[in-house]
């Protein structure tokens, strides 16, 4: 399907927003990684800011706000209206957990209270926008178990390696240097899974399932109009040139798993940590591009790219027709 | 009840009468819910039926196939739940699945749940549009009995199109499907699309190198 900024925006900052308050909270709650209160603090402003601009894009994904109101009225069935609650509610505890700090510095208790909640929050808010995606058996590539554990693993990734940058330098960062390293392998094998997955769903949908027409091999001649309906019908998009898509999806290896595991070994300080959340960014969020620009949907069977097959029946002279 | 359209495949020959009357019947300029503001800049704008055209087999032997398809109005239609305001909805009077443009947001997950690709995207409106079956037609009482069916059912030359009642086992759409192996498309997907199609009876003749130059040497 086209990929538009605003999903991508959504996605990759509401997980960077959650991962990063997931792991100040595990710092708060596990002392032994000994980082400073005021680190945690600006951490979670830093989550704060991340998660207010990814809501704030999805409001872009609407295009009609009018009807906004309406929103939460298939809580029952609907992902996207259990999404859109549970993003709200996550961002009210989140902005609780700033307002405790600030306004009842003392009151540690609370802030630790409030602070694991907001995680847990943020952990479900990814969880139910990763399901949105994996519940629709028409958008083949994305219909697995695959998919939600690929989000919530991004999401702690980009939190983890925006922590590490802020403490990068610093003697407390190696449980965070770790952690961030082992999220980064984590996600490389994720990452091959839904690769994988992505090229079983293409190779499954064929012309050849969608009609019932004996005899092979199938060419589809016209859809129905001279172009496809990509723009009117944003499900399918221009199949990515193979060539292409090898190479993207080993550039996202390489930012999100090679660059930062280099990084975090050879290059300590402050340097290191900015290279390696910019290689992460840049790759977590080509992952998220693929996402959905390699997603196979099982309209493609009636729209497919399908090469051009020339007639076999060549014109030799001015009337004679051979057969090859 | 279940409103649904059967299509004999063996009539279709794809003509796009039924595409066509379609865009006819629904757009009115800036009031009609399919939009045509360009007609003539942008031919490619939005179709609730398209016509499918297929090719299959090796030449000489090769068999074409015309695929009308719009809505499959189905009864487990994975494109309503899905929507978070309730804009999209099947009526449970008639089984006929609509979307309600006041409260749609246009955020397209609908079309991302719909197995068969026929619901379009208007840019200009923000929302998402699709066949209605015509329901203003056969809802209209004021009309003559042979009117109230769907535009691309009347405007069928061959009569490859047939309207009626699914769940009555007295119809003749029920008939048809059960008589003639009627299928759906992408059933594994497991919406129970209501609208069937009369599969292609099978080619039994096969064309030899002989025929071919027999033909090409009373063309020459």
């Amino acid at each position: 399907m086209r990929p538009t900024w605003p999903l991508l925006a959504l996605t990759l900052l509401q997980g960077l927003s959650a991962g990063m308050l997931c792991l100040a909270a595990v710092a708060l709650l596990a002392p032994a990684m000994d980082i400073p209160r005021t680190t945690l603090f600006v951490w979670q402003g830093a989550a704060w800011v991340a998660g207010a601009l990814g809501g704030m894009a999805s409001f872009f994904h609407m295009h009609r706000l009018a009807a906004a109101r309406y929103v939460l009225r298939r809580l029952g069935s609907s992902w996207l209206s259990r999404e859109a609650l549970s993003t709200a509610v996550y961002m009210i505890v989140a902005s609780f957990v700033l307002l405790v700090h600030l306004f009842w510095p003392r009151d540690l208790g609370a802030w630790d209270a409030v602070s694991g909640l907001a995680a847990v929050l943020g952990l479900a808010a990814v969880y139910i926008t990763a399901m949105l995606y994996a519940t629709i058996p028409a958008m083949r590539s994305w219909h697995s178990p695959v998919t939600v554990l690929v989000f919530v693993c991004a999401g702690l990734l980009s939190g983890g390696a925006a922590d590490y940058a802020l403490v990068a330098g610093r003697s407390s960062d190696l449980a965070l240097r770790a952690a961030v390293m082992g999220l980064a392998a984590v996600f490389g094998i994720l990452f091959s899974f839904q690769a994988r997955l992505f090229r079983q769903a293409a190779g499954g949908v064929l012309s050849a399932t969608g009609t019932g027409l004996s005899g092979r091999p199938y060419r589809l001649q016209d859809s129905g109009t001279s172009r496809r309906p990509y723009r009117t019908q944003t499900q399918i998009w221009p199949e990515l040139p193979a060539r292409l898509r090898r190479w993207l999806y080993a550039l996202v290896f390489g930012l999100a798993v090679a660059i930062p595991w280099a990084a975090a070994i050879w290059l300590p300080g402050w340097a290191g940590g900015i290279l390696l959340l910019a290689s992460v960014g840049l790759g977590v969020s080509l992952s998220r591009w693929l996402f959905f620009g390699d997603a196979t949907h099982s309209s493609r069977v009636w729209f497919a790219d399908q090469p051009k097959t020339p007639s076999p029946v060549r014109r030799e002279g001015k009337r004679t027709y051979k057969m090859q | 009840m279940q409103l649904t359209i059967i299509t004999d495949l063996n009539k279709c020959v794809g003509c796009k009468s039924c595409q066509v009357s379609c865009k006819e019947h629904n757009t009115s300029g800036d009031f009609g819910p399919v939009p045509d503001h360009h007609p003539y800049r942008e031919v490619d704008g939005m179709w609730w039926n398209r016509v499918i055209s297929m090719e299959a087999g090796e030449y000489p032997n090769v068999g074409v196939m015309y695929l009308p398809k719009a809505c499959m109005h189905c009864y487990d239609a994975p494109c309503v739940p899905v929507c978070p305001t309730g804009a999209s909805y099947k009526r449970e009077d008639n089984g006929v699945v609509l979307v309600d443009y006041d409260t749609c947001i246009g955020c397209q997950l609908c079309m991302w749940a719909c197995p068969y690709g026929v619901r379009e995207f208007d840019e200009e409106q923000g929302v998402v549009k699709k066949c209605t079956m015509c329901i203003d037609r056969i809802e209209d009482e004021t009309l003559p009995a042979n009117d109230r069916q769907p535009a691309c059912v009347q405007s069928c030359p061959t009569h490859a199109r047939t309207f009626g009642d699914l769940d009555d086992p007295d119809s003749v759409v029920s008939h048809l499907v059960a008589e003639r192996q009627g299928f759906t498309l992408l059933p594994e997907l497991g919406a129970r699309p209501a609208v069937h199609y009369l599969p292609r009876r099978q080619v039994t003749g096969m064309v030899g190198e002989d025929e071919i130059s027999r033909v090409l040497g009373e063309d020459c």
